[in-house]
């Protein structure tokens, strides 16, 4: 870019020039218009002159170009007598030298070949260096290069194959009861639909509360709506308890009751050893995967103190009407746990004593009516009826009441 | 060689004052030119700030111009690059001081290479203008350079084409091997001379080459010859050239005369880019091998070149002037006329010598 107009330019050129310079114009303008030269050539070529002088490391096989360059310019370089300077200091000192060195020519031009000599065995070795380098490069290259193709290919293997099973994790998840539910719909909502008044629900809790006095202190694990922690309070129980859900939290937070988030297997295994009291899981286990049901039973055996109770409540699945009623109406419950096999596993886990209390019995009107007559026909039909009242309308849930 | 030791001061006489002396460099070539010339009347030295070791016999140190001179010498400064010893020692010194221009390079051009060598640039302008009052007569090598300086507020600036041996490498006996070696190339030659500097566009020409190359056929070789002193920019072309796949590009790098003189024989064209010249010698060197140019009408080119170069217009990009190489390389009868317009321009020159015109221009000052 000139920075100021030149005196003469372009235009008072010769007008022969002045001509030509028009002709030249208009041809690349033709061409341009007729497509020989591409849009935007210019812009693009600066563009690339442009990117190279940032800053950046220069590429190995430019380094190698510029190797080869060196090698030649030394492979061309000639040692002459000429280029040999005379200069002195001393008055008169070059015209000496100039003798001197007239006098020694025989001697220089032998050490001057010699020299030159060993410059083209040094090209020669570098020259043998750069190739072996070279080759040492390449197939270090070529070997880097197919191990990076194999494990790229592996890595799009093994990407495809954790791609199908994610896939067929969501199906498997889509199709296990209590963990796909995303629910759009409200808790509270849903709670108040299916279950029963908070004042009804403490009163139903009242008597295994009662069974924690003297059992300080006391984990809830899924306190829920925290009548069980309230019937507690009032019994003046040490208890505290955890949700997976913080908006429960915070309710019971505000009622002062003492309460965190958790779940049950994960914020037991942080507790010591015999730091509970108590433990009570009021219709909560029939939530849980059966792993977790075998987990939480041993961790209650570490975390209660010898003599501290647990009592785990549940759906009673020796009761059909159970399954006819309330159990499949919580899309989140897992699966029944039995009343039988629980009570196996704290006595297994080593409990001392290991009770099954049943509670909550089917409202009388609902179950099969005896017959009245005490003839034969009306006895052998009411056995009949007592057993299939037994299977049917037997508790609808069952507490399993351990003492450690 | 009548050198004063060292310690001595210098005598009365007509001294010259350089940041840098470097051999091959134009502003010392000059003044060893001008020193050859004042000798002719009376004592003369050259003292430099900083001096290449191949001129230590030739060029004073700067420190040893002697605090005690007699009165009735004459200072002149060669203004180039900031330094601000030589500007300091050129205020304090009581002798009329005379300032000869030869243009310095925006700073702007090397910011993005090397930023300190951009601001010395950018210190030699401001030098140049706060040097103004100590300033009895003003000199600057071309009119391009001369408006410049009344830009900056000097006035009366006389004109004087540098002192140089125009002709001096067009008697220098070519080197055989490389003239062998250049007219076994199986094509025209294209030479640009100059260092490879952002401000002289050899990425332009380049440009011009793929071009030309890609677009027009041209089975053609560009030399760039000159030295690479700035080497990130240096690199930056050589990629450029090997990104391109231009093998008939060589980067040459700085050659002795034998083979410049070579190549000047064996060229078939100038070309340059340059966009920032105070004067441009290679392009009358050119002319003294009558081989014509092509060139940017940029700065000082147009005046230094008069008729003996095809000029394009600045704003013109690679596309035209690989037109015009090509062109030119076609056009007997256009090589003619620019090779007879190069002869014109350097009768022009001769006509009036330089020295003359500076001997006339320093009696005029002092």
């Amino acid at each position: 870019m000139a920075d100021a107009q030149p005196p003469s330019s372009p235009e008072q050129s010769p007008p022969d020039l002045r001509r030509l310079l028009a002709a030249l114009r208009a041809r690349v303008e033709k061409r341009r218009v007729d497509g020989e030269y591409p849009p935007g050539l210019e812009a693009e070529l600066d563009g690339h002159f442009e990117r190279l002088t940032g800053d950046r490391p220069p590429t190995p096989s430019f380094l190698l170009a510029e190797l080869e360059h060196a090698l030649d310019d030394l492979d061309h370089f000639e040692y002459r007598r000429d280029a040999i300077s005379y200069d002195s200091r001393i008055p008169g000192g070059s015209a000496m030298h100039r003798a001197i060195a007239k006098g020694v020519g025989r001697q220089i031009q032998s050490v001057l070949e010699q020299t030159q000599d060993q410059s083209h065995r040094v090209v020669r070795t570098i020259a043998l260096m750069a190739r072996a380098t070279n080759m040492l490069a390449d197939a270090y290259d070529t070997r880097v290069i197919q191990q990076l193709d194999d494990l790229q290919l592996h890595l799009a293997q093994e990407q495809d194959r954790l791609q199908q099973v994610l896939a067929r994790l969501t199906e498997v998840a889509a199709r296990v009861p209590g963990v796909a539910v995303d629910r759009w719909y409200e808790e509270d909502a849903f709670n108040a639909h299916f279950r029963g008044d908070p004042g009804d629900i403490a009163d139903r809790y009242r008597d295994l509360a009662a069974r924690f006095v003297g059992c300080d202190p006391v984990l809830d694990i899924g306190f829920g709506r925290g009548e069980f922690l309230e019937l507690l309070r009032e019994l003046d129980v040490d208890a505290r308890g955890i949700e997976t859900e913080p908006r429960l939290v915070e309710w019971a937070r505000s009622r002062g009751l003492r309460a965190d988030v958790g779940r049950a297997v994960e914020y037991l295994s942080q507790l010591d050893g015999a730091s509970l009291g108590g433990l009570v899981m009021i219709q909560v286990i029939e939530h849980l995967s059966p792993q977790h049901v075998i987990d939480v039973v041993r961790l209650s055996a570490e975390k209660v103190r010898p003599g501290g109770r647990v009592v785990i409540e549940t759906v009673n699945p020796m009761s059909l009407y159970t399954f006819a009623h309330a159990f499949w109406v919580d899309p989140d419950h897992v699966r029944p746990v039995h009343p039988n096999y629980l009570g196996f596993l704290f006595a297994e886990a080593g409990f001392a004593n290991v009770e099954r209390v049943d509670r909550s019995p089917v409202p009388a009107d609902e179950s099969l009516e005896l017959m009245p007559g005490d003839d034969e026909l009306s006895k052998r039909l009411n056995a009949n009826f007592d057993r299939i009242n037994a299977l049917l309308f037997g508790p609808q849930d069952y507490a399993i009441v351990a003492t450690r | 060689m009548s050198t004063p030791a060292l310690s001595e001061p210098a005598g009365v006489g007509i001294h010259q004052v350089l940041v840098a002396a470097s051999p091959g460099d134009a502003i010392t070539n000059m003044a060893l030119g001008v020193r050859r010339l004042l000798r002719r009347v009376g004592p003369s030295e050259i003292y430099a700030r900083h001096i290449a070791p191949a001129l230590h016999e030739d060029v004073l140190p700067l420190e040893t111009y002697g605090s005690h001179q007699p009165s009735g010498s004459v200072l002149i400064f060669h203004a180039s690059i900031g330094q601000a010893e030589v500007h300091e020692f050129l205020t304090s010194r009581p002798e009329p001081l005379v300032l000869v221009y030869h243009n310095v390079t925006p700073g702007w051009y090397f910011e993005r290479y090397d930023p300190v060598f951009a601001d010395l640039l950018a210190l030699g302008r401001r030098e140049v203008e706060r040097l103004r009052p100590r300033v009895v007569g003003a000199i600057a090598d071309s009119q391009y350079n001369a408006r410049e300086l009344e830009e900056m507020g000097y006035s009366d600036v006389r004109v004087v084409p540098p002192i140089v041996d125009l002709r001096h490498l067009s008697t220098v006996e070519p080197r055989a091997s490389t003239m062998h070696h250049l007219a076994s190339l199986d094509g025209p030659i294209l030479l640009s001379v100059g260092q490879l500097m952002p401000h002289k566009r050899p990425d332009f020409l380049v440009e011009m080459m793929h071009i030309a190359a890609t677009y027009q056929e041209m089975d053609g070789y560009l030399m760039l010859v000159g030295h690479q002193r700035l080497e990130r920019y240096a690199r930056a072309i050589r990629e450029q050239v090997q990104e391109l796949n231009l093998s008939d590009v060589h980067v040459v790098g700085a050659v002795d005369e034998a083979d410049l003189a070579a190549m000047f024989r064996s060229a078939d064209a100038i070309v340059t880019a340059s966009e920032h010249e105070g004067f441009c010698l290679p392009l009358l060197e050119a002319m003294t091998f009558e081989t014509p140019i092509v060139a940017r009408a940029c700065a000082a080119i147009p005046e230094t070149v008069g008729a003996a170069a095809l000029l394009l217009p600045p704003d013109e990009g690679p596309v035209l002037f690989a037109e015009a190489v090509t062109e030119l390389l076609s056009n007997e009868p256009l090589q003619r006329e620019l090779v007879a317009g190069g002869r014109r321009r350097l009768a022009e020159l001769e006509r009036c010598p330089p020295d003359a015109a500076l001997v006339e221009a320093l009696l005029e000052v002092v």
